[in-house]
C-alpha cells in the first residue's frame, strides 16, 4: 500500500475526530495518490438564464437583462456547475451496528463527507439529505467551499430513529430535487427491498445518475460469530437466542439472495452499485465514485 | 448393574451438569444489537428443527460422556452377557485355598498357609494386569460347609456366603482388595480335605461356561489326601474338561517332624468320684525321625458342681491341678506310643483333663482336651437266688472290700421279686445287674430285664445249683432269641486236665480277661473248677448273632459267653460266683474279673462323647425348667478371660417339651466363631428358679491331619493320570500362561467414550461452541 494511502484507512481516519478534517485528509490522500485529473477545468460552463427566486443570491442577478426586458433573471454560467450531486444518507438505526473502528453509520457519514468535499473541491455543487424512516434533514446543493460545514453538520445525527423506509425517502428527494443530477445512496439497504428498488426506479426516471453505496459491516457479511448468543433487532422486536454457527450457513444464505437481488435489480435500473465493508480503506470508495462519475460525462 | 466403587455411582449425577449448564447458558447469552435480523430469522426458520436435533443430540452425548466417565471410575461390572455381545470372553480364576490346620507346618518362620496366601496374592495381581478377568477364591473348610449345608437351589447365595471372592471382577485396584481380605483369611483348626471344595468348584464351573477357566489348587498335598486319589481324580477330571488350566500347587517348603497327640481317653473303668481313673494318652510322630524325651505336659481341672452363681467365664475355670510330665522316652517314626496317666476327682461333676506337647512344627496337634463325667458312684442290683445269700457275700466284698476303700460301685441286694415288682424305667438307675443262681424267674421280670437291658444296661448272670435247666433255655435263651446266649445241657463235673500244670481255664483275649493273657499274671492258674453248667452239643453261635465265648475251660466248653442285647451286654458265666463249684471266689484274680466284668458291662454306659472342631453342639433344654438364652463360653487364652456367646433356645415342634440351643456347626456365620477352636467349651444355662448349670464339652482337632507326609510328587502325577495338570511348588509357580483373551468393559467404555468425544466435539463444532483460530466476532 502507497504511504498515501495508508492514512486512508478506517482506523487511521478515525483517529480524526472531525468529520470535516477527516473529510479533507480523505480527499488529498486519495487525490495526492492520483497521477491526473481528468477532470480539471470541466467545472465552469454556461448553462442558462434562470427567473430569479427569492433566496438567490444578487450578485448573480444579470442586470443587463434587467435593463432590457424588466424581469430579472440570474446568470448561471459563471457560477453554477454542471454537476449537482446529492448525498442520500441513511442514519437509521440499524447503520448504528458496527465492530470495527467504524460502524456503519460512521463509515457512511465520513463517505458522504468525503465525497462532498471531493465534489466541492472539484467546483461541483452539493447537497445532503439524512433519513430513517422519513428525511430527517436536508441541505441544499451547493457549490460553495463553505458549504461542507452545513453537510457535515447534517450528518451529525444523535437519535436514530428505529425504521428505514428508503421508498419513500427517495420519493421525496424526486419531488424536492426536480433538476437532473447524481444521488449517492449510502445505505446499509436493510429494509423494503422492492421498496428501495421502486425508489432507485423512480430516481432514474427522474434523469438522475444514481450511485448506491451498500455499507455493510464485516459481522453482517461473514457472520463469524461464536457461542451462544441473543441477536435483538434494531430495527424491530424481533430477537434470537441461537448458536450464530448452527444458522451462518442459513444466514448468508439469505443475505447473499438479498446482495444479489439488489445488484441485479441495480443493473436492471442502471444504478451504480457498490458494496461497501466498513473496513475497506476509504480511497476505495472515492475510486468508485470517480468511475461512477465518469460514465456520467461518458 | 455391579460397580466395584459402588460409592462412586454418586457420580452418576453429574450426568445432569451438561443439562444444568445448557440451561444456564440459555440464561446468558451474549446479547447483541443486529441490523440484518431479516436474514437470520430466515435461516432460523429453515433450519430450526435440525438445529434443535443437533442440540439435544450434543446434550445427551455429554450426559453419555459423563455416565461412561463415572462407570469408568466405579469400575462398572458390565456382567458376561454385556461382554459376549462384544465378542469377548472372560477369564476367572478359580482358586481353592486349603486351610486346614496341617498348612500350619512351619518351615524357615513362615507357614504354609502363609505362603499358599502370598501364591493367592500373587494370583491376583496378575490377573489385574490383564483385563476381563474374574476371581474367585473358596477355603477347603467353607467348601465343606456348602456341601453339607446347601441344596441346589440355594447353593448361588450359600457361595455367595462362603466365598471370600465369588466371581469377583478384578480391576487395577483388586490387588489392593485382595490384600484387605487376606487380612480376615485365617487357618482352621479343621482336617478340610481338596474333595469337597473340588466338587464344589465342579458346581461352580459348570454354572460358568462363557468363561475360560483356570483353576487353582493351593494346598499341602499330603499322603492321607492323595495317596488313594479316587474320587478326587474323578471330579478332576470332570473340571479338566471343562476348564482350561489346572494348577497344583504345593506350598510346603520341606518335610518336618511332627508329634500329635492322637487320643487323652479315660481307660475302661468304673469312674466315680473319689476313684481314681486311668488315662490313656496316645502320642503319634508323624515324622521320619525317632523323637526322643517328649514331655507332655498335663493338667486336671475340677469342676465343682453346682457352684456356677452367674453366666460368666471366672465362674467356670474351676480348679487347675499340674499332673506329673508324662515323658515319652522313644517314638519311633509313624509309631504310636500311650502312656497311662492316673487322674483324681474328689465328686462327682464334669472335669477336663487336657495335655499339651511342646511346640513342634505343626501347633494345632499338640493339644487335647478331655471332659470326664464323674458320677457319685456306680450303682449295681445284686440278686442272689441262693437262701443265705452266699454270693452277694463274695461279689460284695468285691465291690465294698472296706470302709475305706473305694470302687465307686454302689451295691444294692435285692430279691428275686425285686425284679418282677420293679418296672424297668426304674432299673436304670443301676449300671449292672448280677443274677447269681437265681433258678427261676417271673415273666415280668424277664420282660423288665430285656427291656433295662436294651436300653443299655449291663446283664451278668452265674449258674448254680438253682438252675433250671429247661426254664433258662425257654424263657432266657429261647433258641438266641432271648437274653441268655447260650443253651445249656445240665450241670457237668469238669474233669481236671492230665497235667497238672495245664490251667483248668483258657483265656481268650477280651477285656474282661486278657489282664491275664501272655502269662502276665499267673494268679489265673490256680483257679480251678469242679463243676460247670454244661452247653448244648448243639449248641453254638448263629452267624448274625454277638454271642460270643470270651473264656473257655480246658475242656473246650466255654466258661463265659457274651452277647449284645439291644444297647446292653449281657455275661453268662457257667460256674457259681461262690466257691461251690470252684476255688475262683477265693483266688485274688476273682477281684480282678470281677470289676473288668463289671467295667466292660458298663461299658456301653460311658461312651466317651468325642466332639470334633467344628462340631454342632445341640443342647436340649425342657422348655418348662429352663430360660431360652444360653450362654457359651468359647476357649481362650487364659481360664478367666475366654470369649463368652449368647445364643437362645428354640423350638422347633410346638407340641414338643423340648427346646434346642444349637452352637457352631458348618452353618456360616459372620457373627460367631461358633466352635472353630480346639479346647473346652462350657454352656451354662439357667433354670427358672434362677439357679444356673454349666455342661462342658472337649472339642478337639482330628489328630491325622498332622500327618506331615507328603505325595512324592511323581506318584501325583502319576496317580491322575491322564489329567493334565500342572504341578508346582512355590518357587516354580507361574501363574496363568494363557494370555487375555477378548476386550474388557473398560475397553470398550474407553472406545464408546472416545467416539462419544468425537461426536460431540464434532456437534459442538457444528452448534460453534468452538472458538475459530483467528478469534471470533462476537
Amino acid at each position: 500500500m502507497p504511504d498515501s494511502k495508508r492514512f486512508l484507512h478506517p482506523e487511521a481516519i478515525k483517529r480524526i475526530a472531525r468529520l470535516d478534517l477527516r473529510a479533507r485528509h480523505i480527499v488529498e490522500g486519495f487525490l495526492s495518490g492520483m497521477h491526473r485529473s481528468p477532470y480539471f477545468g470541466q467545472s465552469v460552463e454556461f448553462l442558462q438564464h434562470r427567473e430569479y427566486v427569492a433566496g438567490d443570491d444578487l450578485r448573480h442577478v444579470d442586470w443587463k437583462v434587467w435593463a432590457r426586458q424588466d424581469r430579472l433573471y440570474v446568470k448561471q454560467f459563471e457560477e453554477d456547475t454542471n454537476l449537482r450531486c446529492t448525498m442520500v444518507v441513511d442514519v437509521s438505526k440499524s447503520m448504528q451496528y458496527g465492530n470495527g473502528a467504524f460502524n456503519k453509520y460512521e463509515y457512511a457519514a465520513t463517505i458522504a463527507a468525503s465525497l462532498s468535499y471531493l465534489v466541492l473541491q472539484q467546483q461541483d455543487a452539493v447537497g445532503c439529505i439524512t433519513f430513517d424512516e422519513k428525511v430527517r434533514m436536508r441541505i441544499p446543493i451547493r457549490s460553495k467551499r463553505n458549504h461542507i460545514h452545513s453537510i457535515i453538520e447534517s450528518l451529525n445525527v444523535e437519535t436514530p430513529k428505529d425504521k428505514t423506509d428508503v421508498y419513500d425517502v427517495l420519493r421525496t428527494i424526486t419531488e424536492t430535487v426536480p433538476r437532473r443530477g447524481m444521488i449517492i445512496l449510502v445505505s446499509d439497504l436493510l429494509g423494503d427491498i422492492e421498496g428501495i428498488m421502486k425508489g432507485l426506479k423512480l430516481l432514474r426516471q427522474r434523469g438522475h445518475d444514481v450511485l448506491v453505496f451498500h455499507v455493510m459491516d464485516d459481522d453482517e457479511l461473514d457472520f463469524e460469530f461464536n457461542g451462544p448468543m441473543r441477536f435483538d433487532g434494531l430495527e424491530s422486536e424481533d430477537f434470537l437466542n441461537c448458536n450464530p454457527r448452527s444458522l451462518r450457513e442459513g444466514y448468508l444464505d439469505a443475505l447473499h439472495e438479498f446482495l444479489d437481488s439488489v445488484r441485479r435489480q441495480c443493473a436492471q435500473n442502471v444504478v451504480d452499485y457498490a458494496l461497501i465493508r466498513t473496513s475497506d480503506p476509504l480511497d476505495a470508495v472515492l475510486a468508485k465514485y470517480l468511475s461512477g462519475r465518469m460514465s456520467v460525462r461518458h | 448393574m455391579n460397580f466395584t466403587y459402588q460409592a462412586l455411582t454418586w457420580g452418576f449425577l453429574l450426568a445432569l451438569l451438561p443439562l444444568l449448564i445448557h440451561l444456564i447458558n440459555m440464561m446468558r447469552h451474549k446479547r447483541v444489537e443486529w441490523a440484518a435480523m431479516e436474514f437470520l430469522l430466515a435461516s432460523y426458520k429453515k433450519h430450526r428443527r435440525w438445529v434443535w436435533l443437533k442440540q439435544l443430540l450434543l446434550l445427551l452425548l455429554r450426559v453419555l460422556i459423563i455416565g461412561l466417565i463415572v462407570a469408568m471410575l466405579a469400575q462398572w461390572d458390565p456382567g458376561k452377557s454385556w461382554l459376549t455381545r462384544f465378542g469377548g470372553k472372560e477369564t476367572h480364576h478359580f482358586i481353592l485355598l486349603d486351610d486346614s490346620f496341617s498348612m500350619g507346618e512351619l518351615a524357615n518362620g513362615n507357614s504354609a498357609f502363609e505362603r499358599a496366601l502370598s501364591i493367592v496374592g500373587r494370583i491376583g495381581t496378575q490377573a489385574s494386569e490383564r483385563s476381563n478377568q474374574r476371581f474367585t477364591l473358596v477355603r477347603f473348610s467353607k467348601a465343606g460347609e456348602i456341601t453339607k449345608h446347601s441344596d441346589e437351589n440355594e447353593s448361588d447365595a450359600a457361595v455367595q456366603a462362603i466365598a471370600d471372592f465369588s466371581g469377583a471382577f478384578v480391576d487395577s485396584d483388586f490387588p489392593g482388595r485382595l490384600s484387605e481380605r487376606q487380612k480376615d483369611i485365617v487357618m482352621t483348626q479343621t482336617d478340610a480335605g481338596p474333595l469337597e471344595a473340588l466338587q464344589l468348584l465342579q458346581k461352580l464351573v459348570a454354572k460358568n461356561q462363557d468363561q475360560h477357566r483356570n483353576i487353582y489348587l493351593v494346598s499341602d498335598f499330603r499322603v492321607q489326601n492323595w495317596e488313594n486319589p479316587a474320587e478326587i481324580k474323578e471330579t478332576l477330571a470332570g473340571l479338566s474338561a471343562e476348564s482350561e488350566e489346572i494348577h497344583l500347587v504345593d506350598c510346603v517348603e520341606s518335610g518336618n517332624n511332627n508329634l500329635a497327640i492322637t487320643e487323652l481317653v479315660p481307660a475302661d473303668d468304673t469312674r466315680a468320684a473319689g476313684v481314681p481313673l486311668f488315662m490313656d494318652l496316645r502320642v503319634k510322630n508323624y515324622g521320619s525321625d525317632t523323637a526322643t524325651n517328649v514331655q507332655v505336659k498335663m493338667r486336671s481341672i475340677f469342676h465343682a458342681k453346682g457352684t456356677v452363681q452367674a453366666a460368666e467365664s471366672s465362674e467356670v475355670t474351676g480348679q487347675i491341678e499340674e499332673l506329673p510330665v508324662v515323658v515319652f522316652e522313644n517314638i519311633e517314626a509313624g509309631a504310636t506310643v500311650t502312656k497311662r496317666v492316673q487322674v483324681f476327682f474328689p465328686e462327682a461333676g464334669q472335669h477336663v483333663v487336657d495335655a499339651q506337647l511342646p511346640e513342634d512344627s505343626i501347633l494345632t496337634d499338640n493339644s487335647r482336651f478331655t471332659v470326664l463325667d464323674f458320677p457319685e458312684g456306680d450303682h449295681v442290683l445284686l440278686v442272689d437266688g441262693t437262701s443265705d445269700q452266699r454270693n452277694q457275700y463274695f461279689i460284695t466284698s468285691v465291690f465294698r472290700p472296706s470302709q475305706l476303700t473305694n470302687t465307686g460301685i454302689i451295691p444294692d441286694v435285692q430279691p428275686v421279686e425285686f425284679l418282677r415288682d420293679t418296672p424297668a424305667e426304674s432299673l436304670s438307675k443301676y449300671s449292672a445287674i448280677y443274677l447269681m443262681d437265681v433258678g427261676r424267674l417271673d415273666g415280668d421280670a424277664i420282660a423288665n430285664l430285656e427291656q433295662y437291658v436294651t436300653r443299655g444296661g449291663g446283664l451278668a448272670w452265674f449258674a448254680g445249683e438253682q438252675i433250671d435247666v429247661n426254664f433258662f433255655n425257654e424263657n432266657l435263651y429261647r433258641n438266641g432269641r432271648g437274653l441268655m446266649p447260650v443253651e445249656f445241657a445240665g450241670p457237668a463235673i469238669l474233669v481236671p486236665p492230665l497235667d497238672e500244670a495245664t490251667p483248668h481255664l483258657e483265656i481268650i483275649d477280651h477285656p474282661i480277661f486278657d489282664f491275664f493273657l501272655n502269662e502276665r499274671n499267673p494268679l489265673i492258674r490256680r483257679v480251678k473248677l469242679d463243676q460247670y453248667m454244661q452247653v448244648t452239643p448243639s449248641w453254638k453261635p448263629a452267624e448274625d448273632s454277638t454271642a460270643r465265648v470270651i473264656c473257655k475251660l480246658h475242656n473246650q466248653q466255654p466258661l463265659a459267653v457274651e452277647q449284645q442285647f439291644g444297647n446292653g451286654r449281657v455275661a453268662c458265666f457257667t460256674t457259681t460266683l461262690n466257691p461251690e463249684w470252684n476255688n475262683w471266689g477265693q483266688d485274688p484274680s476273682f477281684v480282678v474279673v470281677i470289676l473288668k466284668l463289671h467295667a466292660h458291662l458298663t461299658s456301653n454306659q460311658r461312651i466317651l462323647d468325642r466332639w470334633v472342631v467344628g462340631a454342632e453342639l445341640n443342647i436340649a433344654l425342657d422348655l418348662q425348667q429352663y430360660n431360652q438364652e444360653v450362654t457359651i463360653i468359647t476357649p481362650g487364652p487364659e481360664p478367666t478371660i475366654r470369649p463368652l456367646e449368647t445364643i437362645q433356645a428354640e423350638t422347633t415342634d410346638p407340641q414338643s417339651p423340648v427346646m434346642n440351643a444349637v452352637f457352631g456347626g458348618n452353618i456360616p456365620s459372620a457373627t460367631t466363631t461358633g466352635t472353630s477352636t480346639s479346647g473346652v467349651y462350657d454352656v451354662i444355662t439357667q433354670r427358672n428358679d434362677g439357679s444356673f448349670e454349666d455342661l462342658r464339652y472337649a472339642l478337639n482337632v482330628n489328630a491325622s491331619e498332622g500327618d506331615t507326609r507328603r505325595i512324592d510328587k511323581e506318584q501325583l502325577v502319576a496317580s491322575l493320570e491322564p489329567i493334565a495338570i500342572q504341578l508346582s511348588d512355590l518357587d516354580a509357580f507361574q501363574g496363568s500362561t494363557s494370555s487375555n483373551v477378548g476386550g474388557t468393559a473398560s475397553f470398550w467404555l474407553m472406545l464408546i467414550l472416545l467416539a462419544g468425544l468425537m461426536g460431540e466435539q464434532f456437534l459442538a463444532y457444528l452448534l460453534s461452541y468452538h472458538t475459530p483460530k483467528g478469534g471470533t466476532a462476537s
